[in-house]
């Protein structure tokens, strides 16, 4: 049996790297594995996801470009 | 996910700790188990162990009661506990489930004297309740688990899915998303989405105090009160929809369990309204064999009669005939006394000569003196015949009716048969099957399940409702949304500040991240869809054993139909047996794709197939899981046929043996089973 995880993550990584390339790769596997360790609980779910954003979004930089 | 080990203590017809394990080995498990034994309860002692649930042979759910060994109860033993041993991620886990008695119940005679008790154990740690809770739920969903953990009845569920329009198969569809991973994807965009939204909330804040936006930032202030309060709105529908769903599905239980009750209830109607028919059958028969009964003496005395009559007319030939003889001869005397008295013969019209006339008056001596006429006492005795036969023929003619009454009593007496019949047997059988059901149901009875299904119908009619309100209500936030997204965006256009710059880009990071999950979950579905028809179609093939069968193609809930290599054409009927193949594909398959893989268990899957469909099915378990626990009947499968098919994949035979008539034992299989 393969783990189907991987192919879902590169999907996401296929639309990422042809339209977003600017969102770093990580962030979306990250979520993808909060999302995935936590689908019966749904608050915690909402929560991690958002400490990830707002972790990877503290990387920006106001002037253009960004930490990453 | 591996399963190492399971054990059963008090659990149905298992007294003691009893174990399966499974072999390191990936491969077939084979469960034998004759009916009664306990491989339902085996497959019962998974879902409860990971699902905290059961399932009686009534379809009652969650019965714990009934899952009380019997022995055991008379022993005063009224716990029973299920130990499943696992590995995960590298992990050993042990997972204990148990029902035990409330504190200050001495005997439970009620589910609600019960409780229910989960402990996880990992790598040797006990996780705190919360954490157990949470480890159970993870490794396995009790909607994933239904592909997991199934039976043969339950892949007959999975023909829903071919009807596009029904509930039961979107509810499927929704189950088979989430085996597949698509929460991943739609609770990634809305989380994502969400976390946005408190980005931008924070960034306003800073914009709020700048001279140069503060227009735009007070239209904004007043779209998010909008905005908020369509959430609020949203929420209630939501919640109420939510109540309606959670009542709507204890509706589904309470109409699913009470399905046969309904079954039953309109068969005894049926019965009580042929046994109606029958008896007003025998009613109408009965009266109307009556009524004919009323002047039946007529028609039987008629035979007597009709003899008498035939004698009398005898009887009255000869003085009949000798009446008629002396009326033609008076007519003749009558007719030459003319002839005399006129002179003229009255034939040819010529005068009569004395000596003709002499010859006539000889004539009439001699035809008088022939004539023998009837005696008084002849005419009395004629007359009196004749009155006789005036009654007399007025009752032979009265029509022979015992054949009617014959047809009639026939008619009467099958449906009096079928009226016994019905009351004796039908009915008594179908009031013994609903007085057991009513027991069983703890007290419902038919009206309360008719009342059931109507009120399912009237939640399901409410949540539709609800979604249409829902609907309603998502578009107008999905207009403020656009209008709120259009006032950051000139604010953070025209704000000066840097912060809220800073803020704006970190608004937009977070709403690409939402839109990647938001364009991944087409994307993804469309993948999945061809993926798990090309896999449901190679399993389907290993199994297929009709030539013009070439594969299978899905639709849009997953459905999945047979289609000829002929033509290209979908087959348009097929039997129980080949849908029952199809889920098993469709499950193989769904399997192959979902983001975890974990052992496959299987209480009787073969009973719709025939003996070429079940040996093609059992070559083709071993593509479906890792590890597959198969608990047959005998006779069920070939147990023979089946080492040589798939010899090489069967890890363990094992057989639930009998101990006593409330006790089971699993065993390794004797040589010869």
């Amino acid at each position: 049996m393969k783990n189907n995880l991987d192919e879902l993550r590169s999907t996401l990584e296929s639309i990422r790297a042809a339209k977003y390339p600017d969102i770093p790769a990580e962030v979306i596997s990250a979520i993808i594995d909060v999302q995935n360790q936590n689908q019966n609980d749904p608050a915690r779910r909402q929560r991690e996801t958002q400490k990830l954003i707002i972790q990877y979004s503290n990387q920006i930089k106001a002037d253009g470009g960004d930490e990453q | 996910m591996r399963f190492k080990k399971i054990t059963v203590e008090n659990f149905g017809p298992f007294k003691d700790p009893t174990s399966v394990d499974f072999s390191a080995r990936n491969g077939v498990s084979i469960v034998w188990g004759r009916n009664g034994r306990g491989k339902t309860t085996l497959l019962n002692a998974f879902n409860f162990v990971l699902n905290g649930t059961v399932k009686d042979r009534d379809g009652n759910v969650d019965n714990f009661l009934s899952f009380i060994n019997e022995a055991g109860m008379n022993e005063g033993k009224y716990t029973f506990k299920v130990i499943l041993d696992l590995e995960n991620n590298g992990k050993a886990y042990r997972i204990v489930r148990s029902i035990a008695v409330l504190p200050g119940v001495d005997k439970p005679t009620s589910n609600n004297h019960l409780h229910m008790v989960l402990q996880v154990n990992e790598s040797g740690n006990i996780l705190s309740p919360a954490d157990s809770e949470h480890f159970v739920k993870r490794i396995m969903t009790k909607e994933v688990s239904r592909f997991f953990l199934f039976d043969g009845e339950l892949l007959t569920e999975y023909e829903e899915l071919l009807n596009e329009n029904s509930v039961r198969g979107g509810s499927i569809k929704s189950s088979i998303e989430q085996i597949l991973g698509m929460p991943i994807l739609t609770y990634g965009a809305s989380d994502s989405e969400s976390a946005a939204s408190t980005i931008a909330t924070e960034a306003r804040k800073v914009a709020q105090n700048e001279e140069a936006v503060s227009k735009y930032t007070q239209k904004l202030d007043a779209e998010e009160d909008t905005l908020k309060y369509q959430q609020q709105e949203l929420q209630r529908l939501k919640e109420e929809r939510d109540a309606c769903i959670l009542n709507r599905n204890k509706l589904q239980n309470l109409v699913e369990d009470t399905e046969k009750l309904r079954q039953f209830s309109e068969r005894k109607k049926n019965i009580e309204e042929n046994m109606n028919r029958q008896h007003q059958i025998c009613d109408d028969e009965q009266r109307a064999i009556a009524r004919i009964l009323k002047d039946s003496w007529q028609w039987m005395i008629a035979p007597v009669l009709r003899k008498r009559l035939l004698d009398l007319q005898s009887a009255m030939a000869d003085l009949h005939g000798k009446e008629q003889t002396s009326k033609g001869r008076e007519i003749i005397i009558e007719y030459i006394q003319q002839a005399i008295k006129e002179i003229y013969c009255p034939v040819c019209d010529h005068p009569i000569s004395q000596n003709e006339r002499e010859k006539l008056e000889a004539k009439i001596s001699r035809i008088k003196a022939e004539t023998d006429g009837l005696s008084p006492e002849e005419k009395v005795q004629l007359e009196s015949y004749r009155a006789q036969q005036a009654i007399l023929t007025g009752y032979t003619s009265v029509a022979d009716q015992a054949q009617e009454i014959k047809v009639r009593y026939e008619r009467y007496a099958a449906a009096l048969v079928m009226f016994t019949d019905f009351k004796e047997h039908d009915l008594r059988e179908i009031e013994s099957d609903l007085e057991a059901l009513r027991k069983n149901a703890a007290g419902t009875n038919e009206k309360a399940a008719f009342e059931y299904l109507d009120q399912f119908g009237k939640v399901s009619a409410k949540i539709a409702e609800y979604d249409q309100g829902i609907n309603r209500v998502n578009e107008e936030i999905e207009k403020t949304k656009e209008t709120i997204k259009k006032l950051s965006m000139t604010i953070f256009e025209k704000s000066r500040n840097k912060d809220v710059v800073l803020a704006n880009k970190k608004v937009a990071f977070a709403e690409t991240i939402a839109a990647i999950f938001s364009e991944g979950i087409d994307v993804y579905r469309d993948k999945l869809s061809r993926d798990v028809e090309r896999d449901a179609t190679e399993i389907f093939m290993k199994m297929n054993t009709e030539e013009d069968y070439g594969g299978l193609r899905i639709n849009e809930n997953y459905g999945l139909t047979i289609i000829r290599k002929s033509d290209g054409k979908p087959v348009p009927k097929r039997s129980a047996g080949w849908e029952h193949m199809v889920a098993f594909a469709l499950i193989g398959a769904l399997h192959k794709n979902a983001p975890f893989d974990g052992p496959v268990i299987m209480d009787s899957p073969f009973y719709r197939l025939d003996i070429i469909n079940t040996k093609s099915m059992v070559k083709a378990l071993p593509l479906i899981a890792n590890q597959v626990l198969m608990l047959p009947y005998p006779g069920e499968i070939d147990p023979s046929a089946t080492r040589t098919d798939i010899g090489d994949y069967i890890v363990q035979e094992l057989e639930i043996a009998r101990i006593s008539s409330n006790e089971s034992t699993i065993k390794e299989m004797s040589t010869n089973g």
